[in-house]
């Protein structure tokens, strides 16, 4: 019994990193993300499914006066943000060692791919939007929703970027590892579906 | 880390532990979703245009999903024998590892049947006319 | 068993409650994050919209009594037909099992102080709430949704239904939503994880398998609802074409989006109810349940196979044979768990000592009324015979049998069962066993001649009939027995309530229960265990040793975790002790967040977009503000 620690007391790298070390499960945040990644990794599935069950009812498809979709930018964007996955990595890697300014600045690097990633992605849709809109027909429609569904999902991973530098600059706790953690996760998701979704999207081209 | 392989039932994360549960759950799933795209894309109204033979898919799909349930049926009667005189409730891991024997030994049999039933309707219906 | 209070025992039980309590007073009300008061928001919150769902029922039933019928016209029909469903299902039956019965019980069943996150589960109540109220809005100004309850483009699309009522169903039910998902969440990994030690998997009581099977069901069958709702308003608000068979979209595909969740929907409403029905058996035929591990399997298999049956509801909609056949086959077999449930509840109650007081009387009645539901059920699993009885009576009489029947008896039996545990008096025992006997016959005269109604060709959701169709006196049957329905259900709440002020003092364990809730005082503390309990079997209360041992700890002060707002956490499968958790106290933000969710949907709704962005910036701050106080300084 005496083994068992009071985790959330730890602060500070040293006493972090000991609870990490000491404990057999994962936490509790940790799973609950994991969870709710499940859900909307369903979500993703239901919008792709959705994608190619309009494709099945179609005969032409993109259907006349809609180009197949160009394929070289979506591949290489989508290669920019897997490797935006590396430094996330890393950085849960640093955390979990209990190193918080290590962690801090890998964070901040993979924050600025993903913007990056995010800005180049949206000048793609508004360029997009202009040759076709999404009320032209179902494939229009399927087409951006899919996009549209993915790239709010990354906005709002690097408003959660945004929200754990602040909570990391103030020192690590084991309340803030775990959010590093789930962080991790969470573009470890967001990676996985980002290639999902370029391979449907580009899918009438390959 | 030890090998996957190397992890004994005892283990809580044992992968053969967890084929025998879920083995035939996920074959039985992998068999019904495919199945099911692969009639709708045939059966759609211009799903000729990538000509699929459909019971060549059936067949080959529910032979793979019927082996890897047969399997993990196997895998739980193995843990269950291997558990004889021990209570169900008892302490871990005996305990957990026998209740979770008699779980996947029950619940195979019905993905099985399920599994047989599919493949059999779908070979033995007209494909491709409405129900 | 009371518990002895020795002299060192009484100050730490005083510790324990300086800090677990929360403030007084509708503030306490309103910050709580306590999985009990929660709960009983959650109860009362439901009971209102069971009610509200039951005078729906009731106007249904007056406008049928005769034919030609002029209680209702046909617009308002549909209105009251299709609140009538989403009222039930979505804001009384699964708020009432998962968010009431669960959130009440499931910590004490596992020897937990409180749920994983704490703070979330009072956020699924508020926004449960809103989304509630948000949906009944709609009734204002006579703008409910009329497209019934699982509203089917083309029907709900904006051509044929151009005001707002589909919005405040799609939108209202994605809010809902939000809450159902979050329940689930905090269910799976307080069942994972907060286990009290020892208490294994296969040591974990069968109600927390119902729920777990239930929760797991909930996140993977939500995400396709909601594709269906936002695809729906992206056509309906944005102009897209997901539905639009014109412009190359397809109607069937709501229904396959819709089924996908609708028919785990159907399980996630019933699972609960098998959980009531294994905890109340074993206490009241004295007896541990026959084939425990059979149980527990048939669950979860009723859960997961629920996935595999969804176009069972679309036999009769022109898919290929070759498709349907894999529904057909799947629905055949996935009656083999309920059967294999059945078998082991009748068993155990035959060949136990049963004491037939008013909470197993609602479980035989919802055994027998299970039992003829799942026939009819099984039928529909063969095509032709679907494709003649599809939307007739037919199906009316089914659901009814297993939503009424199965879902909700276990609930009010579960009512009278732990009535004693949360209030601490006992009920009326004669009004409880005669509030049964009226519900149980009023039901069967309502919902078994709809059987007959739909062999004999009426169809479901008419606002009337002419007379001379051979319907007349069947619906006359029904319409009264639905009266003499409610009265049986007004029983069951005046029963409740006046015993609620006049019942005798009922003790911590009246009935000889098994699981760990009746250990503790009725009702229990705020921290629910003073000692974290020993625990070395499902049925914890019948092993004597571990609670002595509990009282020796209690002591000794081991396991008593009287640091702070602490409870212990476990490893997954073996529940092997891992870490002391410290949890979140009341706290503003859930209610606070609820209402900024409000507001984002009410804007969406009136196609106030820039506004719904600001609104959404403020869910940033309020989520901000909320992990601003981490828990080790709460």
């Amino acid at each position: 019994m005496g083994e068992v620690t009071r985790s959330m007391e730890a602060r500070g790298g040293g006493a972090v990193a000991a609870v990490e070390r000491q404990r057999r499960a994962q936490p509790s945040g940790w799973w609950g993300a994991l969870l709710l990644i499940a859900s909307e990794a369903a979500l993703f599935g239901c919008l792709i499914a959705t994608y190619f069950y309009l494709r099945f009812k179609s005969g032409t498809w993109p259907p006349d006066g809609i180009e197949k979709p160009s394929v070289t930018l979506p591949l290489v964007f989508t290669a920019m943000l897997l490797a935006g996955c590396l430094p996330v990595a890393a950085a849960v890697r640093a955390a979990k060692a209990g190193l918080a300014k290590r962690a801090w600045w890998l964070l901040a690097l993979a924050a600025a791919v993903q913007a990056t990633y995010l800005g180049l992605q949206i000048n793609l849709l508004v360029d997009n939007l202009d040759s076709f809109s999404p009320r032209v027909d179902a494939y229009a429609s399927a087409y951006y929703a899919l996009l549209g569904l993915h790239h709010a999902h990354v906005a709002i991973g690097l408003a959660f970027d945004l929200w754990v530098l602040a909570a990391l600059a103030r020192g690590l706790t084991a309340y803030r590892l775990t959010a590093v953690r789930i962080l991790g996760l969470y573009w470890y998701f967001v990676s996985a579906m980002a290639v999902l979704v370029v391979l449907t999207q580009l899918y009438p081209s390959l | 880390m030890r090998s996957p392989l190397s992890l004994s039932p005892e283990s809580p994360v044992s992968p053969l532990l967890w084929y025998g549960v879920l083995g035939s759950a996920v074959a039985w799933a992998l068999q019904f979703s495919s199945g099911y795209w692969i009639t709708e894309a045939q059966c759609s109204p211009t799903g000729g245009q990538w000509k699929i033979d459909v019971s060549a898919w059936t067949i080959a799909i529910g032979a793979v999903a019927l082996a890897v349930a047969i399997g993990s049926a196997a895998t739980a009667v193995t843990l269950f024998l291997r558990t004889s005189g021990v209570d169900s409730k008892g302490a871990p891991p005996a305990g957990r590892i026998r209740f979770l024997a008699i779980v996947g030994m029950t619940v195979a049999p019905l993905f099985i049947a399920m599994i047989v039933m599919t493949t059999v309707g779908v070979l033995v219906l007209q494909p491709c006319s409405q129900s | 068993m009371a518990v002895a209070v020795p002299e060192a025992s009484r100050e730490r039980l005083e510790r324990l409650e300086r800090i677990w309590r929360e403030p007084p007073g509708v503030i306490g009300w309103i910050t709580t994050t306590n999985h009990k008061r929660i709960g009983i928001l959650y109860f009362f919150t439901a009971l209102a919209f069971f009610a509200a769902g039951g005078v729906e029922a009731l106007l249904i039933r007056t406008q049928l009594i005769g034919p030609n019928g002029t209680v209702l016209s046909p617009v308002e029909f549909n209105q009251v037909m299709t609140m009538h469903g989403v009222t039930m299902i979505f804001l009384f039956v699964i708020p009432m099992s998962a968010g009431a019965f669960g959130n009440y019980l499931l910590p004490l069943m596992i020897g937990a102080r409180d749920m994983a996150f704490p703070r979330m589960n009072a956020l699924s109540y508020w926004i449960y709430l809103c989304s509630g109220i948000f949906m009944y809005v709609s009734l204002l100004g006579g703008n409910a949704p009329n497209a019934g309850w699982f509203d089917y483009v083309p029907l709900a699309s904006k051509t044929f239904s151009p005001g707002p009522g589909i919005d405040f169903y799609a939108l209202g039910l994605l809010f809902n939503g939000i809450s159902t998902l979050a329940t689930a969440i905090n269910f799976i990994v307080t069942i994972f994880k907060l286990r009290a030690p020892g208490m294994s998997l296969n040591r974990m009581p069968l109600f927390c398998f119902a729920f777990l099977a239930v929760s797991f069901a909930l996140v993977f069958a939500l995400p396709a609802l909601n594709a269906a709702l936002i695809l729906l308003e992206l056509d309906r608000l944005l102009g897209f074409h997901f539905y639009d068979v014109f412009r190359g979209g397809d109607t069937i595909l709501w229904q396959n989006l819709f089924w996908i969740f609708g028919h785990p929907e159907v399980y996630i409403i019933i699972l609960p109810a098998f959980g009531i029905a294994t905890a109340i058996i074993p206490t009241f035929v004295r007896r541990r349940m026959v084939a425990f591990p059979l149980v527990a399997l048939a669950e979860i298999l009723v859960a997961l196979i629920g996935f595999g049956v969804w176009a069972h509801h679309m036999f009769a909609v022109g898919l290929s044979t070759i498709t349907t056949i894999y529904f057909a086959g799947v629905s055949l077999i996935i009656v083999i768990p309920s059967g294999i449930q059945l078998f082991s509840w009748i068993t155990t109650i035959v060949t136990g000592t049963p004491r037939f007081k008013t909470p197993l009387l609602w479980i035989i009645g919802f055994i027998i009324l299970f039992i003829l539901g799942g026939l009819s059920g099984v039928m529909f699993a063969a095509i032709p015979f679907d494709q003649q009885l599809t939307d007739t009576y037919f199906v009316v009489a089914h659901f009814h049998y297993v939503i009424f029947g199965a879902a909700v008896f276990p609930l009010l039996g579960g009512m009278y069962y732990w009535f004693p545990k949360v209030t601490g008096r006992m009920y009326h025992e004669r009004w409880g066993q005669a509030s049964f006997w009226l519900t149980f016959v009023g039901m069967n005269v309502t919902f078994f001649p709809m059987h007959i109604l739909g062999l004999d060709g009426m169809p479901r959701r008419d606002y009337t009939y002419s007379p001379g169709l051979g319907w007349t006196g069947l619906n006359l049957i029904e319409s009264l027995g639905a009266y003499l329905l409610a009265a049986g259900l007004g029983m069951v709440v005046v029963n409740l309530l006046v015993s609620l002020f006049r019942g005798e003092p009922a003790g911590a364990d009246p009935f000889g229960g098994d699981t760990l809730e009746w250990s503790t005082t009725s009702p229990p503390p705020e921290y629910n265990f003073p000692v974290i309990p020993t625990v070395s079997s499902p049925y914890p209360m019948w092993d004597e040793e571990d609670r002595e041992r509990d009282a020796a700890n209690l002591e000794r002060g081991e396991k008593v975790l009287e640091q702070g707002h602490e409870t212990p956490a476990s490893t997954l499968v073996d529940a092997e002790w891992d870490e002391i958790l410290e949890m979140p106290s009341g706290s503003p933000w859930p209610p606070l967040l609820a209402l900024a969710l409000a507001g984002v949907f009410a804007l969406v709704l009136l196609k106030q977009w820039l506004a719904a962005a600001i609104f959404i910036a403020l869910i940033a701050l309020v989520l901000v503000a909320w992990h601003a106080k981490e828990p080790a300084e709460a």
